[in-house]
């Protein structure tokens, strides 16, 4: 059964889909004239619902192909030595490999840069903000951050840099026909409406996993066992990680106001004070909340394509899988010396769903084989993705 | 400190005329109330009695009374008041033009950016335009006081500051805390003197940015987000014994008194750059003191009475 039939039919029409009867949900271009299935801007798996998109903002193609350029574009960062695929690269299902990014200018990041797999569903965006709901609202914190500065614009280069882009002719034709109303399309605000359009067209639902789930592939022992491990109450993973996104935050265009969950998550990483405590500027909620309650509660990120987004956690402090799973396993992360130690397994903070688990070696395996079935290749390879500056 | 002692504080500081604006060589004929009509606040950054600006040295900051330069003073302030002397509050009409740089409205809330840099010399990330007034009007009447807020009010807080729509006031990127889709109310930044040349300062900058904290989105509504601690700052100068009159007086933020319990010089090991409004940060516990916000509520501490940072001056 497709999402559409699930919805009033008054929101498909809202959303502009079409084909809602078929084996896949398809976004359309509100302003294409084409006949179907002309003007398709967005193909979603059948069992993915309709994204949620800001009235202001609806999807077209003009709108995505202008935002790729512009994510893929070091002239876009203040010294035009970053782009926003500095840190998120299409292989690395648009993470960047490091436990922590660098800004344009150098300037470390105290967090490590998520994938933007399925970006769209995100409840909240980064690690641990509730006021982070929109992409255009989130894209403005690296584009003019200053703690830390990511991409570097600010007050003294925001017109040189918007500059460079009004004086190449690409540009002034892509500009003039993802926002054809406007007198002047040049402008930050339709920047951040045309990255955020090419972010939700990252859609990654064509897995091995997925494919298990619609009858078209099945998995293998090891990654059977790992997937009944992994949605059962031994590993009980599926409780951050249950969702069609294997996350436990979602929006989508079906989503009601007040009734969307945002939840965080301590999982014991650290206790650096015997009272629960996070080593600053990497404490969470707690940054945004200041309640003590929030110490170390982060984002559950979604683990599709998690076998090519190392290193994990918020800080990047763990490298591989295997040791995840360890982490997990037991209940949290000992630190036994140095600034940061201190029995994360004892974090009075700590969710209750991070317990001492017995798994075997084989469980293990099992796990890292069946989490190895959530990569995507085709999302990996997406030429519609890819960068357009790169040699052909 | 006991209720008592805070009250016997505040009425000494009352006596010595701090309040009403007293304190700046007015201690001649006592000030004739405000009648009413055209109104045209003015604002002036000092350092106790020196005018400061970007090209100046600004001395006898902080704990270590050092000297320092200016590197950002901007501040929003909102829903201007009159009050009479029976504590009847009339809402300063504000002047708004066609596409204004520095006012704003919505709803009954009223804004005006005040903005006392100019991007010169140490003030580079700032703005080159300037402003130090408010305009408008009041009915007739007898007032004696103005009460205001420093601060965005939530109606005007989570605006896209790059939306054609959004007013001028509310635009300016490095105001921007997008972190919290929401405008830094009030950026005062101080910076070592000697900072280019043989820098002394530990931390090269002080950054006094008060903004609202504690912010959430609804994520099916995709934006308006709000946020628990409002850190909005509320003061009054005047009262009947000592009127506060526009046309009379002036109204100075005193980044000396702002400072006057923070060590500018260096910063606490694990916090943000100087005071950025966070809770646990130790280096915004005198700011919050001067400013008379309660941190943990981030709400004013009896309507702001005792705030040490604004204060009434002759024009």
């Amino acid at each position: 059964m497709s999402w559409c039939h699930r919805l009033a039919g008054l929101l498909c029409v809202a959303v502009g889909l079409a084909a809602c009867g078929g084996g896949e949900t398809t976004v359309t271009d509100p302003t294409s004239s084409a006949p179907p299935p002309g003007g398709v801007v967005l193909e979603l798996p059948a069992h993915f619902p309709p994204p949620r998109t800001p009235d202001d903002n609806p999807l077209t193609a003009a709108k995505v192909e202008l935002g790729r350029f512009l994510f893929y574009d070091k002239r876009l960062s203040g010294n035009g030595r970053q782009s926003c695929a500095s840190c998120h690269r299409p292989e690395l299902a648009f993470s960047d490999g490091r436990p922590t990014s660098i800004g344009s200018t150098g300037e470390p990041h105290p967090r490590n840069a998520q994938s933007l797999a399925n970006v769209t569903y995100n409840a909240t965006l980064t690690w641990a903000n509730p006021a982070l709901v929109s992409l255009e609202a989130q894209l403005l914190v690296p584009l003019f951050g200053t703690n830390p500065v990511e991409m570097g614009l600010n007050e003294a280069n925001q017109a040189e840099v918007m500059q460079r882009l009004r004086d190449d002719p690409v540009y002034v034709a892509r500009f003039a026909a993802a926002f054809a109303q406007d007198a002047d399309p040049f402008g930050w605000g339709n920047v951040g409406k045309a990255i955020s359009s090419f972010q939700r067209t990252l859609i990654s639902g064509r897995s091995r996993f997925d494919q298990y789930r619609q009858g078209q592939a099945a998995l293998n022992d090891a990654e059977e066992r790992g997937r009944v491990l992994f949605f059962g109450e031994k590993a009980e993973c599926f409780h951050c990680h249950g969702s069609f996104n294997l996350n436990d935050q979602i929006v989508h265009a079906g989503s009601r106001p007040g009734f969307v969950e945002t939840p965080f998550h301590n999982t014991g990483l650290y206790n650096i004070d015997g009272k629960g405590g996070f080593p600053a500027p990497n404490r969470g909620l707690f940054e945004s909340s200041f309640q003590p309650a929030d110490m170390g509660r982060f984002r559950a990120p979604s683990l599709r394509n998690v076998g090519v987004t190392a290193p994990y956690m918020h800080d990047g402090s763990i490298g591989t899988l295997p040791e995840v799973l360890d982490f997990y396993a037991a209940g949290g992360r000992h630190v036994s010396s140095g600034p940061l130690a201190g029995d994360g397994r004892a974090n009075p903070f700590k969710s209750g769903l991070v317990a001492l688990i017995r798994l075997s070696e084989q469980d293990k395996a099992d796990l890292v084989a069946f989490l190895q079935t959530l990569t995507d290749a085709d999302f990996l390879n997406d030429p519609k993705h890819a960068d357009p500056f790169a040699a052909k | 400190m006991n209720s008592s002692l805070r009250y016997t504080l505040f009425s000494l500081l009352a006596a010595l005329g701090a309040c009403g604006g007293g304190s700046d060589g007015e201690s001649g004929s006592p000030f004739s109330g405000f009648g009413g009509g055209a109104v045209n606040l003015q604002f002036e950054a000092r350092a106790g009695s020196a005018a400061v600006n970007c090209a100046s040295s600004i001395a006898g900051l902080g704990t270590g009374s050092v000297a320092a330069r200016l590197q950002d003073l901007r501040f929003h302030i909102a829903n201007v008041s009159f009050v009479k002397a029976d504590g009847t509050e009339v809402p300063l009409v504000l002047t708004i033009a066609t596409h204004d740089n520095w006012n704003a409205r919505s709803g009954s809330d009223t804004l005006t950016l005040i903005d006392l840099e100019d991007a010169t010399g140490t003030c580079a990330g700032g703005t080159t335009a300037m402003n130090s007034v408010i305009n408008g009007t009041v009915p007739a009447g007898e007032y004696v006081a103005v009460k205001m807020n420093m601060g965005v009010p939530e109606s005007l807080n989570h605006l896209d500051p790059f939306a054609p729509d959004t007013p001028l006031a509310l635009t300016s990127p490095s105001l921007g805390w997008n972190w919290t889709t929401g405008r830094i109310f009030a950026k005062i930044e101080v910076t070592d003197p000697n900072r280019s040349t043989a820098p002394t300062w530990p931390a090269p900058v002080f950054t006094a940015h008060l903004g609202a904290l504690g912010c959430t989105g609804d994520p099916a509504a995709g934006q308006a987000a709000s946020c628990a601690i409002p850190n909005r700052m509320g003061f009054t100068l005047g009262e009947p014994a000592t009127p506060f009159n526009p046309k009379l007086h002036k109204i100075v933020i005193d980044v000396q008194a702002l400072l006057a319990g923070s060590e500018v010089t260096t910063n606490t090991p694990g916090t943000a750059s100087g005071c950025m409004s966070a809770l646990d940060d130790p280096d915004c516990v005198p700011m919050f003191s001067a400013l008379k916000i309660a941190q943990a509520t981030g709400l004013p501490i009896d309507g702001g009475a005792g705030q040490l940072v604004f204060k009434a001056v002759e024009r």
